[in-house]
């Protein structure tokens, strides 16, 4: 991928020693974030320690637009600071937690931008966000009945009338 | 503002990487399983398995993932009804090899107070037998063709899972009469053993509850089942 900005390595007043990233989103906006804020996501963490590596800071391009990504800054920001036991590599997989209130009210959002954020979540590492959302999904599925859950999630049915009530035909495993 | 999303292409679930969706699967079919031990269950909603089939039925692509994921399979909860059992062969076949916790119950909705309505209408139509009765409602159940549906349920269940007897780590019943628990342990007596199994449930749940004690003539898998550590009964004794 072209790397496009140098970043200087400035600091953020009043903010102590926290440095600036520069976030590039797919519509090609310039985000420029604390990178305290960014480290829940282990894509991000990752670059990092490769631009201390070469004493080079470069722009991060991400594959998704800069709607998703500001809503996922505003998580990463609403949590900076905090320890997440879910983003812990060792800790389970995401989604056994229960979903903490202010993530409900975070998530409470059509299914486009639920899918957009849990995939943005997925390419940047953050297991707590991953988890948040899967369960807001789930949550929108459970009880549903097999039309219903193609609908609420946009998926196209695919199966020939024999094969739709057997799982036994046409699957792997 | 969330509006902003209008304009773009629509995202829908199909665009989710295997990995998301597994993440999203497993927390359907497991997070609100009302019953995370294979204690005595209380009636109230949908197992696992059913779960699983459930999101099966989706697409191609949900299929192959939720076939393909052993764990989803592992707790065969079953309702002695027709659309119920036919799921235990997929629970059998798509746990592979993992050990099973079977759980054999009523449906939501038709606990013993229900049945006890199916029963009062039975006996109002055949005007013979005073709710009291206890010998009398016996009699009353199996003759009832509801119960003998329920029964062949059970047997066909059974009939699926014994073969796969070596991979029990639980067997739960909750029956609505006696002699569904008296069959069941007299068929459990057939089995030759069952090496892993950790707990046996037997449940009746009835308004007429008697104590059912089958196990004078029966002992389950000859006695051979070295880990169990639990068994419960319920309305159910040894004599």
């Amino acid at each position: 991928m072209p790397t496009i900005v140098s970043v200087d390595d400035s600091t953020v007043p009043g903010e102590g020693s926290s440095r600036l990233l520069l976030l590039v989103s797919s519509d090609n906006k310039h985000i420029v974030v604390e990178e305290d804020i960014m480290s829940r996501s282990r894509f991000i963490s990752k670059q990092v320690e490769g631009f201390e590596a070469t004493s080079q800071r470069h722009a991060i391009l991400l594959p998704f637009s800069s709607f998703v990504l500001n809503k996922v800054i505003e998580y990463c920001s609403h949590y900076r600071g905090y320890y997440l036991l879910e983003d812990d590599p060792d800790a389970a997989p995401p989604g056994r937690s229960p979903v903490r209130e202010w993530d409900q009210e975070f998530l409470d959002v059509d299914r486009n931008m639920l899918l957009r954020i849990i995939k943005a979540a997925h390419y940047l590492e953050i297991k707590s966000l991953v988890g948040s959302c899967a369960r807001a999904i789930a949550d929108m599925i459970r009880g549903k009945t097999t039309e219903e859950m193609r609908e609420i999630l946009g998926v196209e049915n695919d199966f020939t009338p024999e094969e739709e009530h057997s799982p036994s035909s046409k699957c792997t495993g | 503002m969330l509006d902003a999303t209008t304009h773009r292409p629509q995202c829908t679930a199909m665009s989710l990487p295997n990995e998301l969706l597994l993440i999203i699967f497993s927390i359907c079919v497991t997070s609100s399983a009302s019953h995370p031990s294979p204690e005595v269950p209380q009636a109230t909603d949908l197992g696992t398995s059913p779960k699983a089939l459930a999101l099966s039925h989706v697409c191609h692509r949900w299929r192959s993932i939720i076939t393909s994921t052993p764990t989803f399979w592992t707790r065969v909860e079953v309702f002695p009804a027709p659309k119920y059992v036919h799921m235990v062969p997929s629970c059998v076949k798509y746990s592979r090899s993992l050990p099973l916790d079977i759980i054999i119950r009523p449906p939501s909705g038709v606990s013993s107070s229900d049945h006890g309505n199916d029963l009062a209408q039975h006996k109002n139509k055949e005007n013979v037998l005073s709710s009291s009765s206890v010998s009398a409602n016996t009699v009353t159940d199996i003759d009832s063709p509801k119960f003998k549906k329920r029964r062949r349920c059970l047997r066909d269940t059974l009939a699926f899972l014994s073969p796969h007897v070596s991979r029990w780590s639980s067997f739960s019943l909750v029956a609505e009469h006696a002699s569904l628990v008296s069959y069941v342990v007299s068929h459990l007596a057939k089995l030759p053993s069952a090496p892993i199994l950790r707990t046996l449930a037997l449940s009746l749940k009835h308004e007429d509850r008697v104590l059912v004690q089958p196990f004078h003539l029966h002992v389950p898998f000859h006695g051979n089942a070295p880990q169990l550590e639990t068994i419960l009964l319920d309305a159910v004794g040894f004599d």
